[in-house]
C-alpha cells in the first residue's frame, strides 16, 4: 500500500463510525475517491471480523487429514509394485442376522455381528442402531492379526466407501476402530503394512 | 508446523506443486491452512462436529485425487468450499431421506445455501490469514475491539489488555493500517471484495457494527 493510500485517521474514524453527525456529511464529501474505497473496505473488514468466523478444526482431524497423503502414497506404491504388496479377499464366517441363534456364543447379543476369516487373520464387526447421543449407526470393528497389528507395519487404518462418502479410520494399537455412518452399503477394507484385505460391502443398516 | 520445508508464504498454485511433486511437508502445509475452512463449511450449515470432520477428510481425500488435474490451483480456496458444501449437502440430503435426526438446524437451512457463498468465505479466510500475519499486540487488539458486533468496552479492552486508554485510538489505527496492507499485498481486497465495496460506499451507515465515539477522540 503506498503512502499516499495509507489511511489517515480521519478516514479510519469514519470507518469506524466515530465522527459526529455534523462532521460525517463534510468528511465524506471530502474524500478522495481512493480514501472512499478504504472507508469501504475498512467496513468489509470489519464486518468480517465481526461475524461468526472459521472454527477450528479439531487436531485429532488434523493429524488425520495429515496422514491421508501417507496413504495416498502407499496406494501409489500399491499400483506401481503391486507384486510386492499382497491383497487378500476376505470371507464371512459368521453372520448374525443370517444365523442369529449363534449370536449368543459371540459375545453379546447387541446389534449385528460379522465375522471375516482371510489369509494371516480375521475381523469382527458389530454393527449397531442410534442412542441417545447420535441418530447414526454405530459401526465397531477388531482386527485380529497374525503377530499383531503393531507388528504389521504400523499405520493401519479401515478404509469404508460408500453414500459418497470416503472415510479412512485409523486402527489402535489394539487393532480396534470404531465410528459412526449413516445407513447404507459401505465397501470396507482393512490396510495393515503392506496388505490389504478386503471385505466386501457391508449393509450397514 | 512439524518440520515443514515449505515456505509457509508460498501461494496456493506453488502450494499445491509442490504437494503433487511429493514434497516433504507440503501436504501437511496445505491441511494446516485450509482444514478450519473446510470444517467450517458443514459446520455453518447445521452438521454436527462428528459429521462435519466426516466431510472434511471426504474433501481432503478428494483432493489428493484431483489435485494434479486441477487447471486453476491459485483457486484451490473455491475448489475447496465448493466440495465442501457438495459434501455437506449429500449428508443433509440422506438424513431428510431417511427422516432420521433430532430436529435440528438442518432442517432449517434454506435451499438457496446450496450454492456456497464464494466471496463470503474468502473475505473470512482473507482476514483470518491476515490477523495471523499481523500477529501479536496487534492481533489481540483488534480481535478484542472487532471480534463482536456490539461497540467495543474501551475500558475493559484497555484493562485486559494491560494498556493505557489513551494508547488504544492510536495504537489501533496503527493495526488496522497494517491489517489493511497485508490484505493488499496478499490480493486479499481484489474480485470478491470489490462488488461488496461498491454496496457498501452506497449504504447509509455502512457495516452496521454501530461504534460509540472511543474516548478521547
Amino acid at each position: 500500500m503506498s503512502e499516499e493510500n495509507r489511511p489517515n485517521d480521519d478516514v479510519i474514524a469514519l470507518a469506524l463510525g466515530e465522527v459526529r453527525a455534523e462532521d460525517r456529511a463534510r468528511l465524506e464529501g471530502g474524500l478522495r475517491a481512493q480514501d472512499a474505497a478504504i472507508v469501504a473496505r475498512l467496513r468489509a473488514v470489519l464486518e468480517t471480523m465481526a461475524e461468526p468466523g472459521l472454527e477450528a478444526a479439531p487436531a485429532s482431524l488434523v493429524r488425520r487429514l495429515v496422514s491421508l497423503d501417507r496413504r495416498a502414497r502407499r496406494a501409489e506404491a500399491v499400483e506401481r509394485f503391486g507384486a510386492e504388496l499382497r491383497r487378500f479377499i476376505a470371507s464371512v464366517v459368521f453372520d448374525s442376522r443370517v444365523n442369529p441363534a449363534l449370536a449368543g456364543f459371540r459375545g453379546g447379543t447387541e446389534g449385528r455381528q460379522v465375522a471375516y476369516s482371510s489369509e494371516g487373520g480375521g475381523v469382527h464387526l458389530r454393527v449397531s442402531g442410534p442412542d441417545e447421543r447420535d441418530d447414526r449407526m454405530a459401526l465397531r470393528g477388531a482386527i485380529e492379526w497374525a503377530g499383531g497389528v503393531s507388528d504389521s507395519g504400523g499405520g493401519g487404518w479401515v478404509r469404508l466407501t460408500g453414500r459418497g462418502v470416503d472415510l479412512s479410520i485409523d486402527l489402535d494399537d489394539d487393532g480396534m476402530f470404531a465410528t459412526r455412518l449413516e445407513p447404507g452399503a459401505y465397501q470396507i477394507v482393512v490396510a495393515l503394512g503392506d496388505v490389504e484385505i478386503d471385505l466386501g460391502v457391508l449393509d450397514v443398516a | 508446523m512439524s518440520g515443514s520445508g515449505v515456505d509457509s508464504q508460498a501461494s496456493d498454485a506453488e502450494l499445491v506443486e509442490r504437494c503433487i511433486a511429493r514434497e516433504p511437508g507440503a501436504w501437511e502445509q496445505l491441511v494446516h491452512r485450509y482444514a478450519s475452512l473446510v470444517y467450517s463449511v458443514p459446520r455453518k450449515l447445521g452438521l454436527r462436529p462428528e459429521e462435519s470432520e466426516d466431510v472434511s477428510q471426504s474433501v481432503f481425500a478428494s483432493l489428493l485425487t484431483a489435485m494434479e488435474g486441477m487447471r486453476d490451483r491459485q483457486s484451490l480456496a473455491k475448489w475447496l468450499i465448493t466440495v465442501a458444501t457438495r459434501q455437506s449437502w449429500r449428508v443433509i440430503d440422506g438424513r431428510r431421506a431417511s427422516g432420521g435426526g433430532p430436529a435440528e438446524a438442518v432442517e432449517t437451512i434454506p435451499e438457496s445455501e446450496r450454492t456456497p457463498d464464494l466471496a463470503g468465505w474468502e473475505r473470512r479466510l482473507a482476514v483470518r490469514r491476515a490477523l495471523g500475519l499481523l500477529g501479536g499486540r496487534c492481533q489481540e487488539l483488534l480481535l478484542a475491539l472487532f471480534s463482536d458486533r456490539g461497540s467495543p468496552d474501551y475500558q475493559q479492552v484497555a484493562e485486559r489488555l494491560g494498556m493505557p486508554i489513551g494508547s488504544i485510538g492510536p495504537t489501533r489505527n496503527r493495526c488496522l493500517r497494517k491489517l489493511l496492507e497485508i490484505l493488499a499485498s496478499r490480493g486479499g481486497v481484489a474480485g470478491p471484495w470489490d462488488e461488496r465495496e461498491r454496496a457498501l460506499l452506497g449504504s447509509e451507515g455502512g457495516m452496521g457494527v454501530s461504534r460509540g465515539h472511543q474516548p478521547g477522540t
